[in-house]
């Protein structure tokens, strides 16, 4: 066994740091899976959803901060208020970017590479406009809950926005998984997903479902945006990009257009990433490259992904 | 009566235009077979135009094809070329029209969709910085940096086989995936691995190219002779394997090179040192931009040669196969890993090639030099011009290059002088499509409107100042963001891109054709019409 993996506090810590990222991943990866699921367009533009759902997050946060005493109308609906504006911008705008960029080229029956190159005009657009409207800089986030140790067991700490961040995914992924498999509208997202011509002639109105798709990602991505603006202190135009990244890669990992997969994809990633720091001298400079190495390896072993049986046909 | 009458002379008038226009499409044919060329616009044209172009005499088309290429070599002479250009010519356009045909092939040609293009730049420009031996690891041996052309070929070529072999059976996505990891993996490891690459430091001072000629005249003349000599054997070469129909064309590629040559030799003692096309700087290649330029642009050309001849070869029918239905590929025997490998290699050591003259041009690398942007901006060079097409992938790569490099600093080109040029274009391009809809009466309709909103900006950028666009802290900022305005907008009016291949667009729109038929139909409906009409 590796000198690493026998510091069991250290390795339970990363665990527990895994486990917030992971959760945030795999929050952000539903936006991409979903999305891919139906239109099979890899929206390079739901890291920028995720980036808005941040620092709508910020301004709104903002409002409630005292000068002396907690936040407004207390902590939880601060907190609970930031994070239904983050939801609704977030959801708000990829509606728009669906209704705006997506739904024209789907109708002129555009090629998906066409797709995908909109995609990351969208994703230039709105990183850069938020650059430019607010700055390179780093915009403070309300402290509207200061970090606080929950309980530490030998050595590993919890702090309460960890639990947060779980607790809030766990809710959020809990919620989505429902909407998906057990309401009429989920059941719409699966059809159009298995083929949308067919879903379409069954009476399955596909623009409306698209339409929800987006939204529904969209609303997760703000979620995530708010939760890691929470965690790490400080909003960033170009904050989306790295976890964009790795959401994706969890996507793909967990099997894309799988929606369990992408959540399995997340949890694991982040894991991976943790832990696999604690064994590499220097290790936190070459986490991104290790997730995308065991990326790498994932899918020359099982190129689908871990739970996908969708191939994509071409590029 | 007179109704006959008046139908008569009225045919006979038409008749009367339409020989003369007959006449006057003779002594234009090479002249707007050339236009044609790289105006793409409509499907159905395209094949026509193709079809005019092989009907054309040998000369003819030798002059379609040497006319662009001298004036790609005259360009950088021009008086309007500041230094700054100069640069911006190299740096921006003269590398990326490079990078652009070499995806083209990958994404174009083989339809391998490749996200992480830009990490086998950076492993060609690394190999340079290695090989003159400026990183902090030593080299075994350092040479002179010429020789390290095909040395960086081999081991960009290599890594993209190591790449290509086990992750080429993906399919779409994944492999978008799985090369965006790739290149954020080269990324990092540039980065970190600083006591091999200096890390986020870069690698400093890489040698210049050198030549060991000293006299200028005799190195023109060098230089020159080797330009067509290598010309000559590349299209020999290319004659002895294929046959038939293309032997016209190749002819007329030799007399497009012997033209080129000629009209090159012809330049340099007339025009003096300073404008001759390859000025004495030429010998120490030092900073100035121009031999580079010369340098790159040779390299394009013979690039363009060989990338033609791959596209009809037997490998490009197989990638065009595999791009278009890959199990049917498979099932009619066509070795699709091997073939998909071979795309990626061709495409990786073109972009090996590129990054030994970036390392060697700016003799400074970092891994800032490698971001995913520029693999997202290559790829959306090759998209915006048509994929699959070559003539697309350059002028997407002109286009964007100029744009990024014309928004990146506003002071340098100022606004007004955006919106004169922009005014301009656009009011050309509406004049011809007015001119075209008057002739033949089809075409587009939105000609009037580009060519009134053209002179309108034309004619008011002195007082268009735009407050707004000062909003920004730094200008710069918006490079990005018209560049993405841009994208998204050509993707939605155009998604096939600029200039399309016309193989490419059929596939696109399957139901254009119907469109263009019925088109087709219509005007030779009135064609004959009009034969009919025209007496004896």
């Amino acid at each position: 066994m590796p000198d690493c993996l026998t510091d069991t506090p250290r390795i339970v810590q990363g665990l527990v740091l895994g486990l917030q990222s992971g959760a945030l991943y795999a929050v952000i990866a539903i936006g991409y899976t979903l999305v891919y699921g139906v239109l099979e367009l890899l929206n390079f533009a739901h890291s920028e959803i995720f980036m808005s759902g941040a620092f709508t997050a910020t301004f709104v946060g903002r409002n409630f901060l005292q000068d002396e005493g907690g936040p407004l109308g207390g902590t939880a609906v601060a907190l609970l208020a930031t994070l239904a504006a983050a939801m609704v911008i977030a959801g708000m705008l990829a509606m728009l970017i669906e209704r705006v960029a997506y739904r024209p080229l789907r109708k002129s029956g555009a090629p998906r590479l066409a797709a995908l190159i909109a995609a990351m005009g969208l994703f230039l657009i709105m990183s850069n406009a938020a650059r430019i409207r607010y700055g390179a800089n780093a915009l403070q986030f309300p402290n509207l809950l200061p970090t606080r140790e929950v309980f530490r067991v030998a050595n590993v700490v919890v702090n309460n926005k960890m639990l947060i961040v779980i607790v809030s995914a766990i809710i959020l992924l809990a919620f989505l998984d429902f909407f998906v498999n057990k309401t009429k509208t989920g059941k719409g997202i699966r059809a159009v997903a298995q083929d949308a011509e067919t879903a379409g002639l069954m009476g399955v109105n596909i623009d409306r479902i698209v339409a929800i798709t987006f939204v529904v990602g969209g609303l997760l991505g703000g979620a995530a945006g708010m939760l890691q603006g929470m965690v790490f202190g400080s909003v960033r135009f170009n904050m989306g990009f790295i976890p964009g990244l790795k959401a994706f890669t969890a996507a793909v990992l967990g099997g894309i257009g799988n929606i369990r997969g992408a959540m399995l994809g997340g949890l694991l990633l982040g894991q991976l990433e943790n832990l696999g720091t604690l064994c590499i001298a220097d290790g936190a400079r070459w986490k991104d490259a290790l997730a995308f190495s065991v990326l790498v390896l994932v899918l020359m072993i099982r190129p689908t992904g871990i739970l996908g049986q969708k191939v994509a046909e071409r590029a | 009566m007179t109704t006959v009458e008046e139908t008569e002379q009225e045919l006979s008038r038409i008749n009367r235009i339409r020989n003369a226009r007959a006449e006057m499409r003779k002594i234009y044919a090479p002249l707007s077979a050339g236009w044609r060329d790289t105006k793409e616009a409509y499907g159905h044209r395209a094949e026509r135009r193709r079809a005019r172009f092989a009907n054309a005499t040998p000369l003819q088309r030798a002059l379609i094809i040497a006319i662009p290429i001298i004036i790609v070599y005259v360009l950088p002479q021009l008086p309007f070329m500041t230094p700054f250009y100069r640069t911006v010519l190299v740096d921006r356009v003269a590398f990326y029209v490079l990078l652009a045909l070499g995806l083209n092939v990958v994404v174009g040609f083989a339809g391998l969709l490749d996200l992480g293009y830009v990490a086998f730049y950076a492993i060609g420009a690394y190999t340079a910085a290695y090989f003159t031996g400026s990183m902090p690891v030593q080299p075994p041996f350092t040479i002179d940096p010429f020789l390290i052309f095909p040395i960086a070929v081999l081991v960009t070529m290599l890594a993209g086989v190591l790449l290509g072999l086990p992750t080429l059976r993906l399919r779409g996505d994944y492999l978008a995936i799985v090369t965006l990891g790739f290149h954020e993996i080269v990324r990092i490891t540039l980065l970190n691995a600083e006591g091999i690459t200096n890390g986020a430091r870069g690698v400093p001072a890489i040698p210049q190219f050198e030549l060991p000629f000293a006299d200028p005249q005799t190195l023109n003349y060098i230089v020159v002779v080797a330009f067509v000599g290598v010309l000559v054997l590349a299209i020999a070469a290319a004659l002895w394997w294929r046959s038939g129909e293309r032997r016209a064309e190749l002819r007329s590629i030799i007399i497009a090179t012997a033209v080129v040559g000629i009209a090159l030799l012809a330049l340099s003692p007339v025009l003096g040192r300073q404008l001759a096309p390859f000025g004495a700087r030429f010998a120490d290649f030092g900073l100035d931009p121009v031999p580079y330029y010369y340098l790159a642009v040779t390299i394009c050309i013979i690039m363009v040669l060989i990338v033609r001849r791959l596209a009809d070869s037997r490998v490009g029918r197989a990638w065009v196969a595999i791009r278009e239905d890959e199990l049917a590929a498979e099932a009619m025997g066509i070795p699709t890993l091997k073939m998909k490998v071979w795309a990626f290699a061709i495409g990786a050591s073109t972009a090996g090639f590129a990054g030994v003259m970036l390392a060697v041009k700016t003799s400074f690398i970092n891994p800032q030099n490698f971001l995913l942007l520029q693999s997202i901006i290559v790829l959306a060079m090759v998209v915006f011009g048509g994929m699959g097409s070559i003539v697309g992938a350059i002028a997407g790569a002109i286009f964007i290059g100029f744009t990024q490099e014309a928004l990146r600093d506003f002071d340098v080109v100022p606004f007004i002088q955006i919106f004169i040029a922009v005014g301009t274009i656009l009011a050309v391009v509406g004049l011809l499509i007015v001119l075209r809809v008057i002739k033949t009466r089809v075409g587009p309709p939105y000609g009037w409107w580009l060519l009134g909103i053209g002179v309108l900006l034309a004619a008011l950028s002195p007082w268009l100042r735009i407050p707004f666009l000062r909003i920004a802290e730094n200008p710069e900022d918006w490079r990005l963001f018209i560049l993405g305005l841009i994208l998204l907008a050509v993707m939605i009016l155009r998604p096939e891109g600029l200039f399309p291949s016309g193989q490419r667009r059929a596939e696109l729109h399957g139901e254009t054709t119907a469109a263009d038929e019925k088109l087709a139909t219509t005007e030779s409906d009135s064609e004959s019409l009009m034969t009919e009409g025209s007496p004896g």
